[in-house]
Formats: structure tokens, sequence, C-alpha cells
């Protein structure tokens, strides 16, 4: 190992805040750990309802990351590529659902996809195919969720890709298409990661847009977080069990990316 | 990007006056204010009602009144608004605060030291579970039962409770831990229904919005729930109904700085105006 | 068909061969609004250096001429009319003044990927690629991400990536810039053959944007300066350095410019005065001289090389200038940034030139 730089002690303005932010977060995910019911455990998680809404939520969480891909991506390119009137206020309106309470998600999407909604409607009558209490309504609630993180962080990065790229590769014979794949795909790719990680995280956690809009029925539209609210309502130490294996689940995945595909989020991205 | 963000109404006086950027700023400094001042305005599903019906904030002790705080459950909002009402004309010095929200969360609140003075649940296992807290052994108050609501223009055209559980039609009902579940769960096992509800929401309220957005044919929410809805839904009786009923619970709370105002408050409720109160909410009066 | 190595020459029915580069060239008329505006006509195998201030047009205009950059008017090259056409369609050429090079590449799939973005089969257009790697001297580095590039290696790759492409213009933006000296020297030498070659074989334009006289000087045939988005001077490079029309150019070649109205109220374009800064004369007081040229103004830099020491005036009437004095008078006139100082020429060191209408 060389020698570290040295700059300088780092400042107590900055170190002070920077503890106080850890222990924030650090401090509730400890005592969640600390006061579990370790002793009954196995037990608590036993039931089949657990193994249900873990697979749904495992399940529903990945299904919205390709979702992202596929959609997210296309539109992240559009927002930052295309200049046409009106892109700036379809950029406002696609990061809304990130200051919206989830409850209010869950209405607007009953009022856009429910029985009677805007879409759902006549959706219902030509295809017969309603949202609310299937599992695909937990799919569309957790998108609309997840997309706004997806978006701008790849937004952001095929920005970072830099429009000169784009120059470039026109010059030399490639079609929009072709430069989109070969070039601003792979330098945005770290971006691409990091939405993807941002939208899983926040897709498996969601619950508001969830419960108001798909509902919450064991095996089809029940995710862990919706497991988790019915348990608090009825024994605080199953809700801290099942949240325990959230966490668990949680904490895995990230731990596993992280060497291989995280380096980016940590480092800015390049 | 406008985002309708719960901000102080401070901040909200600020918006007209400055520009966006500005605002930004200080929507920024609001919510981070309110970060480090409490967490209380980032709690979701609780809501904290003004009984006399102003904005003013809760605990005003320049007045020199004294405040009572009562923790209710959410089927008790319109009732005890009312009773609050009475009970602050008849003690002008005293102002009364409520806070409803699902009797599970408010019996860990008890428990975990909220600053109030009564509690009132919409059944006795959570009260139970919040035996610790309690100053006094509770008393039964009200009761309540399950009815079936229908969308006001009923869609699916639903004529009794046989037609909403075995046909085609979508319903919804409580989860089991929740009150309403429990008595959903033992009438739907004493009628022999087969099909299960499209959903289990977590609360009442949720089932009852369902079906007034349409969302759902059929629900099963309480009597009283149904007569706050109004004209929104339509009710049938549900077969069984009275033999399964709730009990409302009310206890004074150990960390309450006023037991006496406290007592005097579940007198009224206890009494012959306050049932009657109770009586126009649709409760039944208290069983067992 | 993009291989410039094909011996047969150019197949498609675009590509210009030998016989019609006289008639050929680059013919253009093109205006960036609020930018540049610029007429550019230049035989076919010219390499023209377009110098000029920042800000003075010289990028808006190379992309004009790439078609990244949104322009009214028209363009032909060789032989065919681009005004239309999209970025791919044009058959440019662009070095992007940092090499531009796509970082997720290794050094030889940069260069493969214009003839795999037109169709060439992998293996033919890696061929090719290795090929023109070897040509700017970098073969060996062919497996070589961006990243691991030294400035100079990258500007070669960057180089090979728009030839191998066979274009009939290549733009070079500031190809020399960020480099070390050294670097830039063997780069531009090479450059010259690489370039004549390109212009031998195919007829191919050369556009290279530069601050640097040394690069108008060797590698261009023609020069034109550009100032506040219009061309100010084109020629030959030697002779728009002995008679510059402007002071940017001025200052390039070492010599002082200034503007004098021919009209005595001090309207109309009248004359270019050019002068060496040798042929200044500093005073602490207005001269008592004979000279009719001078000026006040404020000392702004102070630089010492050699037995010379060379002073940067700003004058009141908003010029720069510059003055060789010997370090024994800067001494004696107490010379230091900020100091008041006249200055004077006799007119008989002055190149007068009328300027173009």
């Amino acid at each position: 190992m060389t020698a570290p730089v040295r700059l300088g002690r780092p400042p107590v303005v900055l170190l002070v805040p920077a503890v106080l932010a850890s222990a924030l977060v650090v401090v509730p995910l400890v005592a969640l750990v600390a006061s579990a019911p370790w002793s009954t455990m196995g037990e608590r998680l036993a039931s089949s309802a657990v193994a249900q809404a873990l697979a749904l939520s495992i399940g529903t969480s990945l299904v919205t990351v390709v979702a992202c891909l596929l959609l997210g991506t296309p539109l992240a390119w559009v927002l930052a590529r295309v200049q046409a009137p009106g892109l700036a206020v379809l950029r406002a309106l696609v990061t809304v659902p990130l200051v919206l309470p989830p409850v209010v998600a869950g209405v607007a999407l009953a009022s856009a996809f429910g029985r009677t909604g805007l879409v759902g409607e006549p959706l219902r009558e030509l295809t017969g195919i309603t949202l609310p209490y299937t599992t695909a309504g937990v799919v569309v609630a957790h998108v609309f969720c997840s997309l706004p993180f997806y978006v701008l962080s790849v937004e952001a990065a095929l920005r970072a890709a830099g429009e000169q790229h784009d120059a470039v590769a026109a010059t030399l014979g490639a079609s929009r298409w072709y430069a989109f794949r070969r070039v601003l795909l792979p330098l945005a790719l770290p971006g691409i990661v990091a939405g993807s990680v941002l939208a899983w995280a926040r897709s498996l956690g969601e619950f508001g847009a969830t419960i108001t809009f798909a509902g919450n029925f064991p095996g089809t539209t029940q995710t862990m977080p919706s497991l988790i609210y019915v348990a608090l309502q009825a024994d605080a130490d199953d809700a801290k069990a099942l949240a325990l294996v959230l966490l668990a689940v949680s904490v895995a995945v990230l731990a596993g990316l992280r060497h291989r595909w995280l380096d980016p989020l940590r480092g800015g991205g390049r | 990007m406008n985002p309708r963000s719960p901000l102080p109404s401070t901040a909200r006086t600020a918006r007209t006056a400055r520009t966006a950027a500005r605002l930004r700023r200080v929507a920024g400094a609001a919510c981070l204010a309110l970060a480090l001042t409490g967490l209380a305005a980032c709690s979701s599903g609780s809501s904290s009602t003004d009984a006399s019906g102003s904005t003013d904030s809760s605990t005003d002790s320049s007045s020199g009144q004294v405040d009572l705080t009562i923790l209710a459950a959410a089927s008790l909002t319109e009732s005890f608004t009312t009773l609050a009402d009475d009970f602050e004309k008849a003690h002008p010095d005293v102002h009364v605060t409520l806070s409803f929200d699902s009797s599970a969360t408010l019996a860990s609140q008890a428990l975990d030291g909220a600053p109030a003075d009564l509690l009132a649940t919409a059944d006795t296992t959570t009260m139970d579970s919040a035996t610790d807290a309690l100053d006094d052994a509770p008393e039964i108050f009200a009761s309540n039962t399950l009815t079936m609501v229908v969308p006001a223009d009923n869609p699916a055209g639903i004529t009794d409770f046989a037609d909403a559980v075995d046909g085609d039609a979508t319903y919804v009902a409580c989860v089991e831990t929740a009150p309403c579940g429990s008595l959903w769960a033992a009438i739907s096992k004493e009628e022999g229904v087969t099909s299960q509800p499209a959903s289990l929401e977590v609360d009442v309220k949720s089932v009852l919005q369902k079906v007034t957005s349409d969302e759902a044919d059929a629900g099963f929410v309480y009597v009283t729930d149904a007569a706050a809805a109004g004209d929104a839904v339509q009710t049938f009786t549900v077969p069984g109904a009275e033999d399964h009923v709730t009990s409302y619970p009310i206890a004074p709370l150990t960390q309450s700085e006023h037991p006496t105002l406290a007592r005097k408050f579940i007198e009224l409720v206890m009494s012959a105006e306050g049932q009657k109160v109770l009586a126009d909410a649709g409760f039944s009066a208290p069983q067992g | 068909m993009t291989a410039p190595t094909d011996d047969t020459g150019g197949t498609g029915g675009s590509t210009s061969t030998s016989a019609d580069t006289s008639a050929a060239g680059l013919a253009a008329d093109l205006t960036v609004p609020g930018r540049v505006t610029a007429r550019l006509d230049v035989a076919a195998g010219s390499v023209v250096a377009v110098v000029g201030p920042n800000g003075a047009g010289k990028s808006s205009l190379l992309g004009a001429l790439a078609g990244t950059v949104p322009a009214d008017g028209t363009l032909r090259v060789a032989g065919r009319d681009l005004t239309r056409l999209t970025v791919p369609e044009r058959r440019v050429g662009l070095v992007p003044q940092d090499a531009g090079l796509f970082g997720h590449l290794s050094a030889l799939e940069n260069v493969a990927f214009g003839p795999r973005a037109r169709g060439v089969p992998r293996r033919r257009a890696r061929a090719e690629a290795a090929d023109w790697l070897a040509r700017l001297g970098v073969g060996h580095l062919a497996d070589r991400r961006p990243a691991q590039l030294s400035g100079g290696q990258a500007r070669r790759v960057a180089v090979a990536r728009a030839l191998v492409t066979a274009p009939d213009l290549l733009l070079l933006d500031e190809p020399f810039a960020g480099l070390d000296v050294t670097v830039a020297a063997a780069l531009r030498g090479e450059l010259v053959s690489h370039l004549a070659r390109a212009a031998a074989e195919r007829g191919t334009v050369t556009l290279l944007v530069t601050h640097d006289p040394v690069d108008a000087l060797t590698l261009a045939d023609t020069v034109v300066v550009l100032e506040a988005g219009r061309v100010v001077q084109t020629g030959e490079p030697h002779a728009v350095a002995a008679a510059p029309t402007s002071e940017h150019v001025g200052r390039l070649v070492g010599l002082n410019v200034v503007h004098r109205p021919s009209a005595a109220d001090g309207t109309g374009e009248g004359e270019v005065l050019t002068f060496p800064p040798s042929a200044v004369v500093l005073d602490p007081e207005e001269p008592r001289s004979s000279a009719r040229l001078r000026w006040r103004g404020t000392v702004r830099g102070v630089t010492r090389t050699g037995g010379v020491v060379r002073v940067l005036v700003e004058t009141t009437d908003g010029a720069s200038l510059l003055a060789d004095v010997t370090p024994t008078s800067a001494e004696r006139l107490l010379v230091s940034a900020g100091s008041e100082i006249w200055l004077s020429v006799k007119e008989t060191a002055v190149t007068a030139a009328t300027m173009r209408p």
C-alpha cells in the first residue's frame, strides 16, 4: 500500500454531520435486528403466507426492473437527446411519482387503470382484463413508483456520455439506433445498473401504492411490505421477524452486486 | 414540477411572494426543519383532527387552556368529534385533541408513552395489548356489527349476501388481523362461504374506499362506516352479523396529566347523551 | 468500399476519383445563426486552417460542415450537395478536440467502428482498422482502451478512425491542443504525409481548427481567419502571416496590428497597420518625437525572454500592443504591471495595407 495523500485533517464541520447521518440510518437498523424475536424466529416465519409474500416480492421486483429497462431506457434517451416542445414538462411529470405520497399514487393508478378507470374501463370492455387484485396490477404499481428513479439515473448517464459521441458516431456512418446500441448504451451502463438497483430497491419496499391499487391477498397481491403492515396490526414481533427477512434479502443482493457492479455508484459513474 | 408537499402554512405563504428558485430552497429548508423537529409530519395513516374545527396548533399553552388528548379508533371519527365538541362546551377551559388511527397503531403508541389521556379502540384484543399503559380497567361503551355495502349504482346487480359471495362478484373484506376481519372470518366460516375476497384490506376504511371508488362490487364494513358513507353506498344485511359483535372499550392512560378530566370524558361517553351520539352514528349499545 | 487500402478505388457512385478532383473540392456558404457566417471555396485536396480567437465561431463552422450544428446555406463537397443530407450520409470525418474516442472500446474497435456501422463484415473491418493503426504508428496499441492511451496516442487513433472511412471532408478540431511540444511536432509531421496521401488518393479536403500559427504554416495551404463570426482574411499561410489584418493573427505571428480609419472623422474601414514589437518605443511621458502614432496605456504584463523584455500594454482606446525593450530601459522606465506608459512607433517601421472591402 502506498501512503494516502495528505491533504490535511478531515474538517469537523463535515465529520460531525456525517456521523449523525450514519447514526440516523444505522441505529434503527441495529435496533430492529436487536429487538427481533430471535428465539421464536423459526415458527414465526414458517407460515406459507411468508413464503408466498417473499416469492411475490422478489418476482414482482425483478419484473419491475425488466419493465424499467425496456420502457425506461428509451424514455431516458428521448429526454436526454430529443429536443421537442413539451419534453421539459414530460420530464417534470415523470419525476412526480418521486414526491407523490404512495397512497396518492395508488389512487391515481386506480383512476387510470382501475375497473372504472380512464384506461381500465375500455381495457376491461375490450379484453376482459382487469389490473386491480392481480399480480400484474402489483407490477404496474411498482413500475409507476420505480420508473422515475430509473429514468433519472439513466438520463443523467446518457447526458454524461456526451452528445459529442453521438456526433462522432454519426460522422462514422452510424445510424442513431446503431449509435445508441453500440456507443451510448455501453457508456451509460453504470447509470443503467445504478438505476436498476434503485428501481429494484424501490419496488421491493413499495407498499402504499400497491395495497391501494392492487389490494392485499396472499399469493397474488400480498408482497412482503403488505404482509409486514398486516402483521404489525396484530403482532409487532411477527412484523419484526418479517422485516428482518426483507432486510436480509436486500443486504444480500446489494452486497452481492457491490463489488462487480456498484463501484460506479460510489465512484460517480464514468 | 410542483410537488404537492405537505408544507407548513408558512412555506405556502412564501410561495406567492418569492420566485420559484427561492421557493425550492424554502421548501427544502421546510422539509429539513420538519425532519429535524420531529417525524410526526412524516408518519403515514394517522390523522390528527382538531375537535374544535379551528386550525390552531393543538397545544396552545399561551391561552392557559387544558389540553385533553384522545387516541380513538378510526371508526369513531364522526361520533367522537361530536362528543369532543359537547365536552368542550361543558368545559370551556378544556381543549380536546383527537388522534384517529387503526386500533393496533394507537395501542402501540399508547404503550410507547404517546402524550395522551385516553385510549378508545375498536376491539378488546387491541385494548388488552395496551394493558401496561392503562391507568384503570377499560369500559365497554359501544358495539359494532358487520354489514355489506355495494357501490351506489350497484354495478354487479347484487341482491343479497349469498349473491355477493357465491357469484362472480369482486368483493373485499378486512384482513383477519384487523377487528373487522376477524368478524368477517367468523361469519364467512359459519355461512360456509367458499369464495375468496379479491383483497384483504388492512382496515375497514380501505374496504369502504374500494367500494365507493367502484373498484369492488361489494365490501364488508361496520354498520357505522356504512352509515357514515351515506348515499355513496347501498347497504345489505349480513346473516349472523348480530352474533358477531366487536366491542369498543375506552380507558385512561397512565401517562395522562389530567386523570380527572379523562374520567369525566368517559362519563360523558357512557351517559345517555353520549350513548345517543353513538347510536346516531350507527353503533349498538354495549354488549357483554 | 470504404477501405482506403482498396486499390480498386471508389466503387460507390458518390466516391470521387482523382480525375474529377479539380472540379470537386469544398464549396460552402453557411450561416449558423448568431454564431458564424462563412463562405469557403477550396480545391480538392486542400488543407484549410481555420484560425481565430475563442468565440470566433470556429467550432460552429466545423459543426455546420459536419452537420451536427444546424446551419442555413449550401454545402458541396466532392461534387455532391450535402446541404440536405444527414450526418451519416455526408462522408465527413471528424476528429474532436480531445480525440473523442469511445471509452468502452479498444483502439482497434474504435477504428473498426466506422466500417462496421457501414456494414463492412467484422473480420474485414478489423483488418482495415489494424492496418490504419499501423499506418499511424499505433498498431501495437490496438488492444488498449482509450483510458490507457496518452494524449498523442489517442489523437493518432482518432485520426485513423476518421481516415478509415475514406471521408471526402476531414475535420480536425485543435488536433494538437494539450499535447506535449515534442509529441505535437511528431504528430504534425506525420499528419502532413497522411493528409497529402488522402488528398492525392481521394481529393479529400481537410479543415483544421487551430490557434497555433505553426499548424497553419506547416499543414495548411489555405488559412481562413475568423473573427466575431465572420471571415476577415483568407489566403496562403505566408501571405496571411506577413500581412495580418486582425489583432489575433498579428499576435499569433508576433506582430502588432492596428486599424486606422480612412476618414479623418474616424469612420470607414481604412487601413490596417502592422509593426513588430521591436519598433515600439516606450516613454514615461508623452513623447516629443515626431512619431505620429502614439498611444497612452497601462502595462498589463512584463515577460523577460533572453535579452529582451516584452511588455504588453492595454491602450486607452482598448487595443493591446506589444513592445520589446532592453532590460536596461525596462529598468530605467520602471515598467511593471499596472504602471501608466506612452507608446510610439515610427511611420517607417509600419506596414500599411488597405482593408478588404
